[in-house]
């Protein structure tokens, strides 16, 4: 056997694999077994749907040897069962007006299962004669009556990111006599902007779609977080959360044609009575002594996470070999999501009583990832406690900590010290829990860190800013630093000009009404530096908009639309865009870097006696306004 | 017409206003251009570093110095990262800030001098000889603004680079404060302290200003409040010169308001709410404001640094005005060395209320 690390993920391949491994070098009195095995494994692939006989003959695994036949032998809280019987049913009959079935829930809480038993069973009640007359797409060689998408399963000429949409094209006559459940369980490559784009439109024409007869749509979706590759990306985005939110997106998921059903673990009971049940029947297969201990492993098996396909197979993998007790019993480790995490930090968690034992647990398992988003969702939700009804001393106490931790990661080692996770939230849980005594709880939703938010904020400012240094640097050649612009100039220079641009209209106005040149040259000449500012070009408004409160949101922002304005964010392109825009009059500028003032001055006089002429500058504004701006202004170039 | 502050920006060491003992220090440089040492202007924001270093360039150089153009540089990190710098250019100078690339900028200064510092400066402008005596063009200045704020990796790889190409290069470092340069960039450099004009220079040149665009001043009380409240900075205090006169009607009054930037309108707010309501629900208020001053790119020390002394000004008893302080102080140093500084920002607050508390 191979040691095992035990905070290494296993994946189920791994386990398989290492059950065969041990298989090969253990004792001669596997070989009836096998025989056994090969029987039984062989009359069962038969019924299984998806399976590759040939092999699975050889390796007969318990999860897929013990996956369930019959609705009735499904390991599912029977209320699940029919929530979903009582959303599938009237889609299979047509009698819903829901299009797409969302179930969500973590890795082998039993969701396709589901859906292909159910499948099974409502289909054929309702089409009497199956298969003879059926058209047979190429992606359901099994079942009729369920049809799977499958991703990689890619035709040559097929663009991958239409490959979906063909999917659906395809398949949408399935109705009537060859009525079948559209099961995508499998994605397009969802990770890639423009396939998840064309992923999610697609969606959403199939639940606009005007044929009045759909065949339902099931999307099983497995919910994890990911590590990021890029440890400094702590948005929620689909790289470090694959949930639905991410992958479908806000618009599919709001739509009323879409129902959703989450999933949860299995729970202990139902594991516990399915994994005894395997026992019982895989008894022969059990190495000697180790039959005896079963009950305990079991007990240990369901504590970790209710996932059946890890449960089982670990079973199998202890049952089937030599080796003593596997730390943490092989099953798949619990991961625990950003709202687990917030929630047992906030409130305690019911199954471990104690909190020391239950921030080790949760510090092992967090991701690193995870951890910088734990914190900043506790630096958002702490306050929430009891509806912001605690002593300000307690926060202080808190935020000291995430303030202490922070400083504890150091940039330069980009390796995070466990501790700046560990303090804040063990901090946090003791002060919470003092005051636990004191007062009654009261839940609120979580809100989730608005850090993203603030730095897609902060690149638009920075856009921003690139956009006004270049205006300034080709009109006025003056150049500000970054820091200065944010400081001052940013408010400073758009509220200067915004009161210039609106004299410059009371003026142009007064050139207007005023007869001799010679005065009206006059006017100009003094007033040079209002009538040089232009609506078009200059920057006047607060740059970054101006300031107000940056809101916690409990929900996602949708990715895409945020995206758009980070996209453009390249310096080279804004300044290309502002250089062709402004070249004409870069040719004026360029011209009076000799502090000859004539030149620039010449440059608003035709602009504004253009205007003069044709006056449509004003016609759609109120004149009176000016009227009144144009009795006033006389007076500043009097006071000269 | 561009803004008041860079209309009656001195352009020549002749024009410069507050300091003379300091003009007369860079005249005596610009006596002798070849010799011309690397500098380091230090002080704070506003006082006219780099309206000096320019001066001195344009009397070494002439006033080509001040046909600037502006090119956008891509640079490519280790980590295969894009980055994209400003760099603003003169025929004879260069000026980058590059403490907008984080820190990425060791690569920056590394790629772009070396490539500045191989080129030999030729002279190819005959006619400008009589301008700048012939000697000036062998070398090129590069200005790096806000130098204290460059990693210390990027400080070393400053230093190699100004002993390598010390022949055709010239370094002006511009920093508010020297606590952070590095030992051997500091004694390769002469130093020169900027100092901000004290209250009677701003009000001096503030009237000069108000006088040549013919602001009507009622009383120079104002002027006064203006360069008090502007703490020497005196671009600060033609910026608010201009808006307020703009917003007066080209007449300032006594008793005309003071327009104070936004972001410092909200912090004295916070300060208040702070004082005035010391409790949970507010430090979650305050938040909200410090998310959104950092949205807008306000450095979180500057902000930091605001609220402390909106603070001393706001609280009665001495023992208070230490705890803030102190406390100030401490997460001041926590956001040097952490890396999200919501963090310490919003922790300052919360010790704030409860040592008010106390």
């Amino acid at each position: 056997m191979t040691v095992m690390k035990p905070r290494l993920k296993r994946s189920l391949s791994s386990l398989s694999s290492q059950i065969n491994e041990s298989r090969e070098s253990t004792s001669p009195r596997r070989s009836d077994v096998r025989v056994n095995k090969r029987s039984r494994a062989s009359n069962s692939s038969a019924a299984l749907p998806g399976c590759n006989t040939a092999r699975q003959a050889e390796n007969s695994e318990w999860h897929q040897k013990y996956q369930p036949q019959e609705l009735s032998d499904l390991v599912l809280h029977k209320r699940k069962l029919q929530d979903v019987r009582n959303i599938l049913e009237p889609m299979v009959s047509g009698e819903s007006s829901c299009r797409i079935l969302l179930l969500t829930g973590p890795a082998g809480c039993a969701k396709s299962t589901c859906i292909k038993l159910l499948a099974e069973e409502l289909i054929s009640n309702r089409v009497h004669k199956p298969s003879g007359l059926t058209l047979v797409s190429k992606t359901s060689q099994e079942s009729p009556y369920c049809i799977e998408y499958d991703g990689s399963n890619l035709p040559s000429g097929v663009s991958k990111t239409d490959h979906f949409d063909n999917f659906l094209t395809e398949a949408r006559y399935r109705t009537g006599p060859n009525l079948a459940v559209l099961l995508a369980e499998d994605l397009p490559n969802v990770f890639h902007q423009s396939t998840r784009t064309q992923f999610q439109q697609a969606l959403l024409r199939w639940l606009y779609s005007s044929q009045a007869q759909l065949p339902p749509l099931v999307i099983c979706l497995t919910e994890c977080e990911l590590q990021a590759l890029d440890s400094k990306n702590l948005g929620f985005s689909i790289d470090t959360h694959f949930i639905a939110e991410t992958v479908l997106g806000f618009d599919n998921l709001i739509h009323p044609r879409l129902q959703r059903i989450k999933f949860n673990p299995i729970n202990k009971t139902l594991l516990k009575k399915h994994l005894n049940d395997i026992c019982v029947q895989e008894r022969h297969a059990f190495i000697p002594g180790k039959w005896e201990h079963r009950n305990t492993f079991i007990s240990n098996a369901i504590q970790n996470c209710g996932d059946i396909r890890s449960s089982t197979s670990a079973l199998q993998l202890w049952a089937t070999t030599t080796g003593s007790s596997l730390p943490n019993n092989g099953t798949r480790e619990h991961s625990i999501s950003y709202f687990q995490g917030l929630g047992r930090i906030m409130y305690g968690s019911k199954e471990i009583c104690d909190d020391n034992q239950m921030i080790n647990q949760l510090v092992l398992s967090s991701s690193a990832n995870l951890g910088e988003t734990l914190k900043l969702g506790l630096l958002e939700n702490y306050a929430a406690y009891n509806k912001q009804k605690f002593p300000v001393s307690y926060a202080m106490d808190i935020l000291d900590a995430l303030s202490l931790g922070d400083t504890m990661s150091s940039d330069s080692s980009m390796q995070d010290l466990q501790e700046a996770l560990e303090y804040p939230l063990r901090v946090a849980r003791r002060k919470l829990s003092e005051l636990n005594g004191e007062q009654s709880l009261s839940h609120s939703k979580p809100n989730f860190p608005r850090e993203s938010k603030v730095r897609k904020l902060c690149k638009l400012f920075v856009s921003d800013v690139d956009n006004y240094s270049y205006i300034t640097m080709q009109k006025y050649n003056s150049w500000h630093t970054f820091r200065n612009i944010a400081l001052h100039f940013g408010f400073f220079a758009p509220l200067i000009r915004k009161h210039r641009n609106y004299k410059k209209k009371a003026l142009n106005h007064h050139l207007n009404s005023l007869g001799s040149p010679s005065e009206r040259c006059a006017i100009i000449e003094a007033n040079a530096s209002i009538l040089a500012v232009d609506e078009e070009q200059d920057v006047l408004k607060r740059i970054g908009g101006d300031l107000s409160l940056v809101n916690a949101t409990q929900d996602f922002e949708s990715k895409e639309k945020e995206d758009e304005p980070a996209a453009s964010n390249s310096k080279t392109l804004a300044f290309l865009r502002l250089y062709n825009k402004n070249s004409v009059s870069e040719g004026i500028m360029d011209g009076d870097e000799n502090d000859d003032m004539s030149d620039e001055i010449s440059d608003p006089i035709v602009h504004s006696e253009d205007g003069d002429d044709d006056s449509l500058d004003f016609s759609d504004e109120d004149d009176t306004i000016y009227d009144i701006l144009a009795s006033q202004s006389p007076r500043k170039p009097g006071r000269a | 017409m561009s803004l008041w502050v860079d209309k009656y920006r001195p352009k020549s060491l002749e024009t410069l206003s507050h300091t003379s003992r300091l003009t007369n220090l860079l005249q005596s440089l610009a006596v002798e251009p070849r010799d011309l040492p690397h500098l380091l202007f230090y002080g704070p924001n506003g006082a006219g570093k780099k309206t000096r270093c320019m001066s001195l360039l344009q009397s070494i150089f002439g006033s080509g110095i001040y046909k600037l153009k502006i090119d956008v540089r891509q640079f490519t990190t280790p980590s295969n990262r894009k980055l994209e710098l400003n760099v603003v250019s003169s025929p004879y100078h260069l000026e980058i800030t590059p403490s907008d690339m984080g820190n990425n900028d060791r690569i920056v200064i590394q790629e772009l001098l070396k490539e500045v510092a191989q080129m030999e400066q030729v002279d190819f402008q005959t006619g400008s000889v009589a301008e700048s005596g012939g000697l000036a063009h062998r070398y090129k200045c590069v200005i790096i603004n806000e130098a204290d704020s460059l990693t210390r990796d990027a400080q070393a790889a400053l230093r190699r680079t100004m002993e390598k190409y010390s022949r055709n290069i010239r370094f002006i470092l511009l920093c508010e404060s020297m606590s952070s340069m590095i030992a051997p960039i500091k004694s390769r450099c002469l130093l020169v302290r900027t100092p901000a004009p004290n209250t009677l220079e701003t009000i001096e040149i503030l009237s000069k200003v108000a006088k040549s665009e013919r602001v009507s001043v009622e009383d120079e009380s104002i002027l006064k409040l203006i360069s008090e409240s502007c703490d020497g900075n005196l671009r600060k205090a033609i910026l608010t010169l201009e808006s307020m006169a703009l917003n007066n009607e080209m007449a300032l009054k006594t008793t005309s308001p003071l327009i104070r930037p936004d972001w410092v309108v909200v912090i004295l707010k916070m300060t208040n709410r702070i004082v005035k309501d010391r409790s949970v629900s507010s430090i979650v208020e305050c938040r909200s404001t410090l998310y959104d001053l950092l949205a807008h790119c306000i450095p979180a020390k500057v902000i930091i640094q605001e609220l402390a002394f909106a603070l001393m000004k706001e609280v009665r008893s001495d023992e208070h005005r230490l705890g803030v302080i102190t406390w100030a102080s401490v997460f001041d140093e926590r956001l040097c060395l952490g890396n999200k500084p919501i963090y310490h920002l919003e922790g300052f607050i919360a010790r704030v209320m409860c040592e008010l508390d106390a």
